[in-house]
């Protein structure tokens, strides 16, 4: 709780190259999918501490932080990222809801050697290593196996490791802490504290408790629209949005719940 | 009703033992909660228990007093639903269950209806699953093994894709389940989860660490911490 307070506060920012996010007239829809369309007409974002998009399942934020990280394309619209530097691109690192997907079927060690030779950067091994020492995953164990023979919560951590050795400019985590555990928990809010000294980073759950920890700044998705963008504060004080999507709705279940559970005990 | 596992051993290729020599019992008259962090056999000892995997040594056996065994079949919920899903349409995926326990058309048509309204995806009937969000996928695998009224559910973390509307449905699920008397098997990592559990097994690296009542588990957790 406490590291999760202190990436939530935003320490040594300054750091960080500033980076920003301008979307404009924002059209998806699934070619095989009539109903869901994710539309956002208009949004401006400084980066400025963790970011949290949240929304109920369906909602579309898989679809929105694929389109941001540039892994499907919009059919309108755009999505513009300014840096510093404005002279490149930035690096955004999509690490997926289902790593399984991809590590599956795969030597760890092949994969590896594939991500390396991808990116031209041999001093990669070191950082692939390093983070997997953090994640308490030891390269010499894993290499040999192949992805089937990892635990959910090992290949959550493999995929998390491997996205945060590219070095990104901004990192989105969609779902991270599914599997992970209480120690894995632990491991990624210390390694976010970490990372967000040189990565701005987004976090994508359905879980809003996770994004109340880490996260300054929260945008929220309902049936395919942006329905918020601001802070805690202004999300506490805008009952509409939060019975919505249900922010308070799972504390309220389970003080029932107990409640009754004590009542029939006694 | 209670599941004993005896002098069991398992290893996955290329890896140390993970289960070995274990011993122990399970209570299956209640709602029992298998917690334990990342890597500590969970959802092998799940998999040994259905049958998925096949133990190396040892023996799981299913005590059943009287005869009210003869029915009686497991229903088994995937961690990553993509696993459980083999159809290419939702309502496909829903027969498939049936079919295999040669349920007729008729009836097998009238537990669809009722299963696609029961788990809200009348609309996404003729829906692909690779078109469904994590938490319709859920509910799908979730609705898929219902439908064949499974005495023994065993459940690996079927919260993790769920949005919170979901996962209180399926909280309400299983009070209803654990009053009509199905035994329910849940991986969970979530205190508030193993709180609502009748009894608690903590594993660690392949060892039973704790059992006992969920009402004595510590909230610490310090028996689902790793060093």
């Amino acid at each position: 709780m406490v590291k999760a307070a202190a990436i939530r506060r935003g320490k040594n920012l300054s750091v960080l190259n500033s980076m920003s996010v301008k979307i404009e007239k924002l059209n998806y829809r699934y070619d095989n999918d009539g109903e869901f369309q994710l539309k956002i007409d208009e949004l401006t974002h400084e980066f400025n501490g963790p970011l949290g998009l949240y929304g109920l399942s369906g909602s579309g934020k898989t679809t929105f932080s694929r389109l941001m990280a540039g892994v499907i394309s919009p059919v309108s619209g755009n999505i513009k990222f300014e840096t510093e530097s404005r002279k490149r691109h930035p690096k955004i690192v999509y690490s997926p809801q289902f790593p399984e997907n991809i590590l599956l079927g795969i030597r760890i060690e092949d994969m590896i050697q594939r991500i390396v030779m991808e990116s031209g950067r041999t001093d990669l091994y070191g950082s692939i290593r390093n983070y997997l020492g953090k994640f308490s995953l030891d390269y010499n164990v894993i290499k040999g196996k192949n992805g089937y023979e990892l635990s959910g919560g090992e290949l959550r951590r493999l995929a998390i490791a491997l996205s945060l050795s590219l070095s990104p400019d901004l990192l989105i985590l969609d779902e991270p802490t599914i599997g992970l555990g209480f120690q894995g928990k632990q491991q990624l809010f210390t390694i976010l504290e970490e990372i967000r000294k040189s990565s701005h980073v987004m976090i994508v759950s359905h879980d809003f408790r996770l994004i109340r920890k880490i996260c300054r700044n929260f945008w929220i998705l309902h049936c395919g629209r942006l329905i918020f963008n601001g802070d805690w504060e202004a999300l506490r004080k805008n009952e509409k949005i939060r019975k919505v999507v249900g922010i308070d709705i799972l504390s309220h279940f389970l003080t029932q719940y107990f409640e009754s559970k004590e009542q029939i005990a006694h | 009703m209670r599941i004993r596992i005896t002098d069991l051993c398992f290893q996955y290729r290329k890896s140390l033992p993970l289960f070995d020599h274990l011993t122990f019992e399970i209570p299956l008259d209640s709602v029992v909660a298998i917690t334990g962090d990342s890597g500590a056999g969970k959802t092998t000892l799940l998999k040994l228990i259905a049958g998925i995997l096949q133990p190396a040594k040892g023996q799981i056996d299913i005590i059943i007093p009287g005869e009210a065994g003869n029915d009686l079949h497991f229903g088994y919920l995937f961690q990553n639903p993509d696993d459980q899903i083999v159809h290419f349409n939702v309502e496909r995926e829903l027969a498939f269950n049936l079919e295999n326990r040669n349920t007729s058309p008729d009836q097998m048509k009238v537990k669809v209806e009722k299963a696609l309204r029961e788990y809200h995806l009348t609309d996404r009937r003729d829906a692909s699953p690779n078109d469904l969000s994590g938490g319709e996928k859920q509910r799908l695998a979730l609705a898929g093994m219902m439908i064949s009224n499974p005495g023994i559910l065993l459940l690996d973390e079927p919260c993790s894709f769920l949005d919170v509307f979901s996962q209180i449905h399926l909280y309400r699920k299983i009070i209803e389940l654990r009053r009509k008397g199905i035994s329910i098997i849940w991986i969970t990592q979530e205190l508030h989860e193993i709180q609502m559990a009748d009894y608690v097994i903590a594993l660690k690296h392949g060892r039973v660490v704790w059992n006992g009542q969920s009402s004595r588990y510590p909230k610490g957790k310090e028996f689902v911490r790793a060093e």
